[in-house]
Order: C-alpha cells, then structure tokens, then sequence
C-alpha cells in the first residue's frame, strides 16, 4: 500500500486497492499489449503503475494517437481510452492499419469511467465495431487517491460540461462517486451545501440512497460538504501563493508528476528530461507544500542546517554512535536527494516571482480584490494586451477584475472585447462568450454582492503573516478563498451556516444546511468531515483547509474531494473555444 | 459485468413465443402426463390463469421433471438453440427435429421458460418508464420499443432529464428523434431544455452541424444558432479572407440582430478585406495585418486600423513593438501624439518605462534606450533608469 494513502482514519488507500483490483479482473489471462489513450496515462498510473501491469502479463504499451501497432507481439491488443470521438477514431485506424497487414489480433476496449453512445456510433461507422463487440469494458474509477486526504475523478472538463455545455452528466458521476465512497467508507451522517450544482448531487445522492439502501457499517463520513464551484469563481483565478500552487501554476502538476529539464539537476535519469513525484510520502515536501512561497526559503536553509550538523556530529563518536550514525545515512541521503531538488524548484520558482512582470500583475490582482481600481478600464491590462501577453494571463486578469468589481460596465466590456479581439483574433468572441456564460465575465447590475462578501466572510485580510500565518488568507497573501472560509463558519463557528444566513443567500443557489442523511454513530476521537467540490478545487485551497484542521482545537479530519485539481491557467483554459481542436 | 448482448434474441424469442402463446391459450390445450394422470382427474382446470398463481413444481399438471425432459426435446430445435445450453442439468443430446407444434403447446414453452430462465420470464413483462430509466442507469440494455405512446415517451424523457446523466437522456432523445415525427420531437425538447442541449452537443460533437442548425432554429435559440454560424464561417478558413468576409457578412445580416455583436462581425469583415487587399490569410489577427500593413505602407494606416475599430493605445504599441524589431528607430517618436496640453512636445500613451523594458529587451543601442529614459517625469524613477542604463 502506497504509505502517502495511508494514516487518515478514512482509509483512502482503500479505495485505490478497490479500483486496482477491478482494473486487473478485466485483464484476462496471457500476454497482452496495452495501447493507452495518453490522458489516461497519469491517472490510472496512480492506480497501477506499470511493474504492477508486467506482473500481470502486459508485454509492451504504444500511444493510441501516435505510431503504428505493428510491431505489438502479443495477439491480445487492449485499447484503454477515454469515451472520446477522437480516440475513437484512432482505434479504428489501429484496427484497419492491422487488418490491411493481415496481423491477426484479438481486440478489447476498457473506457474509462464508461463508454458513451456516441463513441459506440463512431465505432459502427467506422466499420471496427464487430471487431470488439463484446469486448468492450467500462472501469468506472469513480474517485482516483492522490493523497491520504485528497481524492479526485480527474474529470478536468466537468466545469465547463455543467455550465457550458449543460451536460449534467457530471452531477450524476458526482452521485455515483459519492454513493461509492459511503459502500466504502461507512455511512454519511449529515450533508450541507451550497449552489445549484452542488444541490443536484445531493437530490441525485438521496435517489441513489433509496434504491441501494444505507450501508450497514456504523461508522463513517460525519459531514459531507458539497460545494458548487460556481459559487466562488475568484478562487480558481487567482494567483495561488503557496509552494505546491505555484508549482501548479507555473509548472503544472500532472497527477501529482512534474516534468522539468534535467540540466537543472545533476543526475538526470534521462537527458531531456526529469519526472520528480510530488507527495506526502517525502518528508521534505510534506512539509513545505502548504507553506506560502516566501517561507519556503527559510524552511530549506532550516533543513539544510539541520542535516549538515547532523553529517558533522559523526565527528568523535564512539562506536555505537557510529553504528547508529551509518543506520540513518540511507535516510539522511534522502533527505539530501529530496532538499537537492526542492531548493532548484524553488530557485526556478524565484527567478519567476521576482520578475517585474509577475510583481506587476500581482500588485494589480491584489487591488482588486481590495476594491481599488475595478470599474474602469484597467491601464495595466491594456498595456498586457498590447504587449500580447499569453492571452490567459489577460483573461485572468479581466475576470479578476469582473468578479471583485460584481460586474464590468458595459463599455468596459466591450472595449476589452473588442482590444483581444484586435490582439488574438476574432475567434476569441466565442472565448469571450463562454467565459460570460460561466459567470467569470458580465455585466454589472445593480447589486454588488462581491463587496458584502468580502466585508462579512473576511475575504481579504491585510497585514497577515506569510511565514507564520494564523489566517488562511496567507495561501493568497491578502485573499481567503471564499469555499474555505464557508467550511470554517460551518465546522468551527458557532452556529454554523445559520449564522451567516444573510451571506449564504447572496451566493448563487441554494443552500442545504447540515441535512440528516444516514444513521451514523460518531466517535469521539475526532469528526471525518469530507468536502466535495463539484467543478474543481485548486491545490491552494486544499492547503487552507489543512491549515484550518492544523488551527482549530476541535479535532476534525478532513478529506477533500473533488472533480478535479485545477489552476487558473487550465481552469481558463478548458473554457475558450479554439477551433482547431474540433 | 453486465447483461451480454446475445440476451436480447432470447427475450426477442420469448416475445415471438408469447404471442403464439396467448393465442393458443385460448384453446385451452393441455400437456398431458402420464404419470399426471390423476392430477387431472381430481382438479377441474382453471378458465382463466393467473401466472403469480402458478406453483413452479406444478404447473398445470406438469412437474418440474417432466418439463426438464420436455426441455431437452426443446433444446434440440434450431429456433431454440440460442437458449443457454448450461441450463441442461440432464446433459442429454439433442434429438432429431420435429414441428414444435406438434410436440408440445406454445402454452408450456414459456412455462419452461419460466421454469428453466425466470430472468428471461421477467424481461417480458412490460416495465415502467421509471424501471427502463433504471436499467439503462445501471448499464443493462433494454429495449424502449414498449414506449410507444407519447405519454409514454413523455414520461420516459423526463425521467432520463431527473436522472441527469446525459448518455441515458442522449439514449433517449435518439429513439424519440427515430419514432416521432420532427414536429412532435422538436416539441419534447423544447419543454426540456437539458435534453436539448444534449442532443444539440452530440450533433455538434458528431459534425451534424445542418442538424443542428434546424434544431436551434426549431427551438428558437436565434443566440446559440447565430453563434453556430458564426462558429462555422470562422472554421472554414481555407476559403481564403474574401470568401470568408462573405460568409461572415451573410451571417452577420441573416442571424445577429444586437448592436453589440454587429459591431463586432462587421469590423471582422472589415479586417477580412483589408486582408484580402493585402493577399493575407482570413486567419490573420489585426496586430498581424497592422504589422504588414507597417512593413509595405506606412502612410493612411492609422485611418484603416481606426475602421476596423482598433484603439490608439493597441495601434501604438504594435506600431512601437513593430519599429523596435525592425530597428526602425526613427519612427517610434512619429508614434507619439503632440497635444497642445503637453506643450506641443510629443507624448506617448504607452507609458515610457514601459517603451524603455522594450528597448532593452530587443537590445536597442543605449543612447536609444536613455532618450526615452530622459523623457519620463519622475524624477526619482527617471534618475534610477538613467544610472542603470549609463552603466550598460
């Protein structure tokens, strides 16, 4: 068992034993060949890495989207995709390429989570269907372990289904995911939440409930807490400040891997490149990851200072020491290896932040989220236009401005339209449009709730701590994700949400507060409480949350789960419209 | 796993069996017994049968072990040889063929059947709407031909939409959209909008787009089907920048009607034929027509980007971005707008430290560099800049 899954008292690394154990049933038995839809490649490595598929006879793994399977050994091929028109015809031309070689193969397609009609159509009129039919499998890995208190469906496009394409497919995935954490896990006592999203998952959830009945298990999930990504929109655009949010920002976390030049590092395994796992089995890292970025640096010297004197004590000792002293080297070297790495990460970190053009772009989020500046057109983001800055940190920016400002005035709007339009291209208007749809961008009402919020909830806080923070609003340096300070009002205010009645009815959607869902017996160890995001959480938010469990005297464990990990750059990203891609 | 698909001509079997089965039932024809013969002698047969009444080891005289004998007889007919064959607890082989009618009753076939596969027994029976929505949740097939009614297709479209996953409501609107007319069809989805927009992706996602279009315009989504168009007139564009100012000029008249989004679509046009005077691409952006624009003919630019509805500020700092590159040194101040304001003396709208970190970043000569360097007002950031870049 993966010793990161491990140590909560929801058993996390159970599931990911669950769903291993399912992938490998749909294995049958002798020498297969795995062709993998390269999307899947990092999620299911969670689940099974690739020793784990040699041991169970998977001879070799191809690209479905690139090369040629000709040279595959075995007979069996397995296709492991998701349900997605595109890989659908790939398979196809796998397929066809085989047959015109006269290669006789043996086919199966495993989608994952499930296969969809569409995808069953394209195959039918592609002329490869009666090659798999009944053959084709569906592994429906609700939830993917990334932490032994994060748990994600890697559904990355599940916002943009919901609001975009109004596609509800991802509120019953919700339903279906959470039911099976409560088979798993044991009961859930009580739910609470907020937004329309998050409301369906609960309507959907009780259904699921009637027809499967409670679980017999006693204990289980004490709270759960859903909440609807569309509630909180700043959150995901903001700049995240803390060391695994920067990571995510600027490098980009692929199910928990980074992938950096290994010039940067003295031992690349490989010459172009280097994958470093990012998780709580590293002590190092543990330890750092929720820390604001601008303590990240004293932590490493701390440690650094620690391991030199320890290397330095082995100076004059006696024999037993020395013996003890060889015992921990292994570890030591670790250490070393892991403090190595982090202190190059931070430095290609530090060359990023200390530039003028993050500074300047910082200093301008932060005044807005301040109110200052918000309801004219910003010179700042003009001058980005014009210099054609990557167009996403333009975006950012604009919806910053629209969400803490309640709404731009129309002409503000459309001179922005019309500038990226000038800059990027004309089809961004459908950009534009999709951003307006999911509420990031629109036009200012009457109303300014954006204001009360941050007055009543203490969304913005000055002068707080980065390096010994005692407010959650360091994960920001000024701004406290608004999802994390509703989950502190609920779990630790007297009161709970009732309290905050007034705040609650000026988010969108309605509220459900702390329902009676299944009989559950609590302990009085501690509360499990799990918060589910429906729409995306970011990593800074998650290092909130564990700051609130770390702060607050009540003992509560705490698991977040969530459709998938983002950050501003992919949370903006999945909703433009490019029109190459269709 | 779920249900394999060979269960579908099993249940197809059945239906064909129940038909010739509640026909001959009527007639009331019994499977005699020999060793039954008493049975019949001491109970008086029933007018009209209830299935729920029957007992499973007793059906009608017949016992389980000689329906497990007429079962093999059974087995051994073509029309029943996709029945399971580990259901042959006996393991006897099969015998030569004989008309089915004229071994055993259609009556006592579905009874065996019953006896043999209840699973199959249950698939005849006719399911509710909400049971077909549960099955298709859970991944069985079935079938929504007993959905005949509207009421019915009524009923099973809604409760694809509450169970709000979409491959079951897409399954759904696929057979509404095969056995209703477009009228009747067109109608259930505009009451259900989710529904809708499912369909609406699965064509777009499946490159209907005709289809689409009709469904939009059909369901009064004038917005979404002039963003359609839009979308299409952009995608094509190998038709070269006239063709496309065409396209989106048709668009533009037949389907947007605000101010706001004719603007647009008519500086778009616009940009396409000044793109197309130039012999650029119809993908070219307008900072990569004004920067060609620059390169061929700077005179009368500023008018023709001003018609396309580019701002000053954006013109200044292509133009800027531009001569830097192209170490055309001279024109940057041509740039700037003399005010009387000002006193005459040109002024940039670009802010000058802003010119400066460009300067530097294209490796302009110093002297280039602190000209503008001199420019700015503040005293304290010009003499910073002048220190920093006199020591270069």
């Amino acid at each position: 068992m993966s010793s990161h899954l491990s140590g909560g008292r929801l058993n996390v690394a159970a599931l990911h034993d669950y769903a291993r154990k399912e992938l490998i049933d749909m294995f049958d038995g002798g020498a297969k060949t795995i062709v993998w839809d390269e999307g899947l490649i990092g999620p299911v490595s969670l689940i099974a890495p690739y020793n784990l598929l040699k041991e169970h006879e998977v001879n070799q793994m191809f690209s479905l989207s690139e090369g040629s399977i000709s040279s595959a050994a075995s007979r069996k091929i397995i296709f492991l995709t998701r349900a997605l028109p595109k890989m659908m015809d790939s398979i196809a031309e796998h397929v066809h390429s085989e047959e015109q070689k006269n290669h006789r193969r043996e086919y199966q397609i495993i989608f994952v989570p499930r296969k969809t009609t569409l995808c069953e159509t394209r195959l039918k009129n592609r002329g490869v269907y009666g090659n798999v039919k009944g053959a084709i499998h569906e592994w429906a890995c609700d939830f993917f372990p990334l932490e032994n208190d994060v748990i994600s469906m890697e559904q990355p496009l599940a916002f943009k289904e919901l609001l975009i394409d109004e596609d509800p497919t991802c509120i019953y995935s919700a339903a279906q995911g959470l039911s099976t954490l409560q088979d798993v896990f044991g009961p859930i006592g009580k739910v609470s939440c907020q937004g329309k999203a998050a409301k369906h998952v609960f309507d959907l959830l009780k259904r699921i409930k009637l027809e499967k009945g409670a679980p017999e298990k006693m204990t289980g999930i004490d709270h759960l807490v859903i909440l609807d990504r569309s509630i909180d929109l700043l959150s995901p655009v903001a700049t995240q400040l803390t060391y695994e949010g920067l990571i995510d920002e600027l490098i980009g976390i692929n199910h928990t891997k980074i992938t950096l030049p290994s010039e940067k590092f003295n031992n690349g395994e490989d010459p172009g490149k280097k994958t470093i796992i990012l998780n709580s089995s590293e002590d190092l890292f543990s330890d750092i990851r929720d820390k604001n970025f601008s303590a990240v640096g004293d932590a490493l010297r701390k440690r650094a200072k620690t391991i030199a004197a320890e290397y330095e004590a082995r100076h004059g000792q006696t024999m037993q020491q020395m013996r003890q002293f060889v015992a921990r080297l292994p570890q030591m070297n670790l250490i070393k290896q892991s403090l190595a790495v982090h202190t190059t990460i931070a430095e290609m970190i530090k060359e990023i932040t200390d530039s003028f053009p993050f500074m300047d772009s910082l200093l301008v989020e932060q005044e807005f989220m301040n109110g200052i500046d918000t309801d004219k057109i910003h010179p700042f983001i003009e001058d980005q236009i014009g210099q054609q800055v990557d167009i996403i940190k333009v975006l950012r920016l604009i919806c910053i401005q629209s969400i803490t400002n309640s709404g731009l005035k129309q002409k503000v709007l459309d001179y922005y339209k019309k500038e990226i339009i000038h800059v990027y291209g004309f089809e961004h208007i459908l950009s534009l449009t999709h951003l307006e749809k999911a509420g990031l961008i629109r036009v200012q009402q009457s109303a300014r709730p954006f204001t009360v919020l941050r007055k009543t909830l203490r969304l913005v806080v000055q002068d707080g701590s980065e390096s010994n923070p005692t407010d959650m609003s360091y994960v920001h340096s000024v701004y406290a994700p608004l999802t994390t300070r509703l989950v502190q009002h609920l779990i630790y205010k007297p009161g709970g949400w009732r309290a905050i009645q007034d705040v609650l009815n000026s988010l969108p959607g309605p509220t459900v507060m702390e329902e009676p869902f299944c009989d559950i017996q609590t302990l009085d160890s501690s509360k499990v409480v799990v918060v589910f995001f429906v729409g995306g959480c970011t990593m800074a938010e998650i290092s909130a949350l564990r700051f609130l469990v770390q702060q607050e005297e009540a003992p509560v464990e705490l698991v977040v789960a969530t459709t998938a990990i983002i950050n501003g750059n992919n949370f903006t990203r999945n909703l433009m419209e490019v029109l190459n891609q269709k | 796993m779920h249900a394999q698909p060979v269960l579908w001509a099993r249940l197809n079997l059945s239906r064909t069996l129940r038909r010739k089965l509640s026909y001959l039932h009527r007639k009331d024809i019994m499977l005699r017994n020999d060793e039954e013969d008493d049975y019949w002698d001491e109970v008086a047969p029933k007018a009209n049968i209830s299935w729920d009444d029957l007992d499973q080891k007793n059906l009608l005289g017949a016992t389980a072990g000689s329906t497990g004998k007429l079962y093999q007889q059974l087995k051994s007919f073509d029309s029943l040889s996709i029945l399971d064959s580990n259901q042959s607890a006996l393991g006897q082989s099969s015998e030569p063929i004989v008309p089915l009618t004229s071994l055993v009753l259609e009556s006592n076939i579905d009874l065996i059947v019953r006896l043999e596969r209840p699973d199959l027994h249950e698939l005849n029976k006719t399911i509710s709407e909400e049971t077909l929505i549960e099955e298709m949740l859970l991944g069985h097939p079935v079938s929504l031909d007993s959905c005949k009614s509207l009421r019915a297709k009524t009923n099973l479209l809604q409760g694809a939409v509450n169970s709000a996953d979409g491959e079951v409501i897409l399954k759904v609107v696929l057979y509404l959209m095969s056995t209703l007319s477009k009228k009747h069809a067109n109608k259930m989805l505009g009451q259900h909008p989710v529904a809708a927009k499912v369909y609406a992706n699965y064509l777009s996602v499946s490159n209907q787009h005709p289809s689409l279009a009709n469904l939009l315009e059909s369901l009064g989504k004038m917005r979404e089907d002039a963003i359609l168009q839009y979308y299409l007139a952009n995608l094509n564009q190998t038709a070269g920048a006239a063709r496309q100012a065409q396209n989106i000029f048709s668009v533009s008249s037949s389907h947007f009607n605000s101010e706001a989004s004719d603007k647009h679509l008519k500086r778009h046009v616009k940009l396409l034929e000044l793109c197309s005077g130039l012999g650029m691409n119809s993908n070219t952006t307008g900072h990569e027509w004004l920067r060609e624009a620059l390169s061929r003919n700077p005179a009368n630019i500023s008018q023709a980007a001003s018609s396309i509805g580019m701002s000053e500020k954006i013109y200044q700092w292509i133009s800027l971005k531009y001569y830097i590159a192209s170490g055309n040194f001279k024109e940057i101040q041509n740039t700037f707008k003399t005010s009387w304001l000002s006193g005459n003396r040109p002024k940039s709208i670009i802010p000058l430290n802003k010119l400066v970190i460009e300067l530097e970043k294209s490796k302009a000569p110093k002297e280039q560099i602190l000209k503008y360097v001199r420019m700015i007002e503040d005293p304290i950031e010009r003499r910073n800049l002048e220190a920093k870049y006199a020591s270069l």
